[in-house]
């Protein structure tokens, strides 16, 4: 059996076919490269959330200390022996 | 040895060169017949505006020249796959009809680059001033041509330039590659009309597994754009970006400064 020779109208066809083929494949995995690398952009920025909010819980804690530190000074009583003893010396200036 | 088959498009455009004034497919046919040293066969694809003069003149060079008639807009694309419809041999050589044979065994060197496993071979291309126009090309940071401008006897770093080599792509101004490989990758793009067309048909060719050879030793001048202005436009660019971005930008062949 012999195969007929193909025809220049057989060829571009043909060749029509293949290009639109194998360009319809090659921007296939061209968008599925751009998906990888906006997956992995996303991946990226949820690593950077989760280590901002563990600084955040970090920061909160460290506050908390603070203000239990801060509240251990008897600031009422204290200010109350400053602002009397500012009196008393304004009062013995004033006298003299 | 097997038969090449020439594809030379053309509108039989005119120009000065070396102060003469000539048909640039006839002188361009004419280097390609005294020189090639193998079975060839010319296929002229002739645009409308050919003159019907340039066409007797170019039947006149041999038996082994055809004209094939190309009566649409233009398509550099489409007019390098009728060439390649009509052609018979093992091998096709896209040739622009702007080319001028330097180096004698030029045909049979590209042949010789031309083994198993290779999918496409490119020639150096110098303009009428001896200055380097291609040598491969190379798509790292835009697509160009290595080495382009520099002295055409300049060797290149590590002989880039000097020595035969694998390279990203080839320019169509000169390329030979089997018909079988043209055959499976569909051609050139017809998407492409204008620029690029060669880009993508060498990441085709890569991506099917062929490599793409730069042949030294196949000289050529090419008097780039006196027979077509060129211009690129954005869709060009946008369509070989769709397809082959991330591998035009991993070009792993030309060192980062020729």
């Amino acid at each position: 059996m012999t195969v007929a020779p193909d025809t220049p109208a057989d060829r571009l066809a043909r060749w029509t076919a293949a290009d639109a083929a194998i360009g319809l494949a090659a921007e296939g995995e061209q968008l599925r490269a751009q998906l990888a690398e906006r997956i992995a952009e996303t991946a990226d920025l949820r690593a950077r959330l989760a280590q901002l909010g563990n600084r955040i819980a970090q920061v909160e804690s460290e506050n908390a200390e603070f203000r239990r530190v801060a509240s251990r000074v008897p600031l009422r009583s204290f200010t109350r022996r400053l602002y009397r003893k500012a009196r008393s010396v304004a009062a013995a200036r004033r006298s003299r | 040895m097997s038969l090449v088959s020439a594809i030379v498009p053309s509108i039989g455009a005119t120009g000065v060169v070396a102060g003469k004034r000539r048909t640039f497919v006839v002188q361009s046919v004419r280097s390609v017949l005294a020189t090639a040293a193998v079975d060839i066969e010319v296929i002229v694809v002739a645009g409308l505006e050919m003159p019907v003069t340039t066409v007797d003149e170019l039947r006149s060079l041999g038996s082994q020249v055809h004209i094939v008639d190309y009566h649409q807009a233009f398509n550099f694309s489409a007019v390098v796959n009728l060439g390649a419809a009509h052609a018979t041999g093992e091998h096709l050589l896209l040739l622009n009809d702007d080319t001028e044979v330097i180096s004698g065994d030029w045909l049979t060197k590209m042949l010789d680059a031309c083994g198993p496993g290779v999918g496409a071979v490119g020639a150096k291309l110098l303009f009428e001033d001896g200055g380097l126009q291609h040598a491969g090309h190379t798509y790292r940071t835009s697509l160009d041509h290595v080495g382009f401008g520099l002295p055409g006897d300049s060797p290149g770093r590590r002989d880039v330039l000097s020595r035969r080599r694998e390279v990203a792509g080839v320019t169509a101004a000169c390329m030979l590659t089997p018909f079988a490989v043209f055959d499976a990758v569909g051609g050139f793009t017809e998407l492409l009309p204008g620029n690029y067309n060669d880009v993508d048909y060498c990441m085709k060719v890569r991506m099917a597994g062929w490599s793409i050879v730069y042949e030294p030793a196949a000289a050529l001048y090419h008097f780039e754009s006196q027979s077509r202005v060129a211009g690129i436009h954005p869709e060009e660019i946008e369509l070989i970006q769709r397809r082959w971005l991330t591998h035009l930008v991993d070009d792993p062949f030309t060192p980062a400064h020729v």
